[in-house]
């Protein structure tokens, strides 16, 4: 029997070697344009530290260990910034959000979210409770008032070692399959094998 | 009801190539509502009350400036979201986890209605659009073939639980959500994917 992770895991666009190769082609341009490396020399294995087939075979695995789900959280999360980076070749700062969303409140809210949850993984020991833009407090109240069904993030804040929950994994492949598929269509790329999912309408609306 | 926690507000005219009149209502950069009415609206405006662009454009500032202090839509019905597995409790725990709106001709308690599936961001419920389906727990749920129940609040059916069963109807393009929905519903959509529409069925 499968369990849960690998179920989910299985049908984001994470688990098609395909689009992985696609995307980190097409990463690898545009990280490699900003050192000035073109054609060949722009290699995914040259200038992707971490590119997303190398990161995926990685998470499949990891994922299904509870006790991992923070070190499967902490990959998604700079999957995440690398895919909305990429072509500006910056830091996911809050204005990388305000590009990414075009002024869409619902492209901020996964831009956003992405963002913060990176912020909490990279400072896992900040506890201020006063700054909008690190910790695990701040990404607690994003999710809490943009999020509601994620109903973990009601404890974070008084147990922040809570961000190792496999909830807050499975928010974060959430958020990367979003992001992706948004890249994906975004670049314009092709590959075999995956597609977006778009579930099935019924006709007797 | 708490209030958005955007600022400031502003309403700015966009350009319409078809001779309409488009306004929106943006926060912190971000369009919260936009407002619209096509050049045959105006010129029927025009010739049988006497309405001018700018009457008209007074109205809509109107109406988006009563929008920015309800982060609610009229009618939206709070409740709970239950995935596969999820026991649904004698009384409800917690806030409510979402929120959807049915049609102005038809209610929750009907035994089978489909609705527009609402989302808060920043404490603003917004339509949820076909694009947004995946970062979402029921949605990326149901993209994915599970099975999702609602179940609203007491206060909106005076009884709990009241469970109804989840599935995607076929999505509303936004130019149709005035008439299904209602004027508001319409301005809180995404310009550029359809919305998404529920049909929920009583269990």
């Amino acid at each position: 029997m499968t369990d849960a992770w690998t179920t989910k895991f299985d049908r984001t666009w994470l688990a098609s070697h395909e689009a992985c190769v696609e995307l980190d082609r097409h990463l690898a341009k545009l990280v490699g344009g900003h050192w000035n490396m073109r054609g060949s020399a722009a290699l995914p294995s040259v200038v992707l530290p971490m590119p997303c087939e190398a990161t995926a075979a990685a998470l499949r695995p990891l994922g299904i260990s509870p006790s991992s789900s923070i070190h499967g959280t902490i990959l998604l999360a700079l999957l995440g910034e690398l895919l909305l980076c990429a072509e500006t070749g910056e830091i996911l700062r809050k204005d990388t959000v305000d590009r990414f969303a075009g002024g869409e409140l619902e492209r901020a809210a996964v831009g956003d979210a992405m963002r913060l949850l990176r912020n909490a993984v990279c400072h896992p020991a900040s506890a201020s409770d006063h700054d909008d833009e690190t910790g695990i407090a701040s990404f607690a109240d994003f999710i809490l008032d943009n999020f509601k069904e994620e109903t973990w993030a009601r404890n974070l804040k008084s147990r922040p070692g809570e961000l190792g929950r496999r909830e807050v994994m499975f928010f974060a492949l959430r958020l990367v399959e979003s992001v992706g598929w948004d890249r994906v269509e975004r670049w314009k790329l092709k590959f075999k094998g995956a597609k977006r999912p778009h579930g099935a309408g019924d006709r007797s609306a | 009801m708490v209030a958005p926690k955007l600022q400031p507000f502003e309403i700015r005219e966009l350009a319409d190539p078809d001779g309409g009149l488009i306004l929106e209502l943006r926060a912190s950069g971000l369009r919260l509502a936009t407002a619209r009415a096509s050049a045959d609206r105006l010129h029927e405006l025009a010739t049988t009350q006497g309405l001018s662009r700018d009457d008209v454009r007074r109205q809509l500032e109107s109406s988006l400036s009563d929008l920015r202090l309800v982060p609610e839509l009229k009618g939206q019905v709070f409740g709970y979201w239950f995935g596969p597995g999820e026991e649904i409790p004698g009384a409800p725990v917690g806030w409510p986890t979402g929120a959807i709106l049915p049609p102005l001709r038809g209610a929750i308690t009907d035994l089978e209605v489909v609705c527009l599936d609402l989302v808060p961001v920043h404490n603003y419920w917004l339509v949820l659009s076909e694009l947004g389906r995946y970062t979402y727990r029921h949605t990326a749920g149901l993209l994915n073939g599970e099975e999702w129940r609602f179940a609203p609040v007491k206060e909106a059916v005076g009884m709990w639980p009241m469970v109804l069963s989840v599935g995607f109807a076929d999505s509303i393009a936004t130019a149709e959500i005035e008439a299904r929905y209602g004027f508001e519903a319409s301005t809180r959509t995404r310009l550029d994917a359809p919305a998404v529409q529920l049909r929920l069925r009583r269990l």
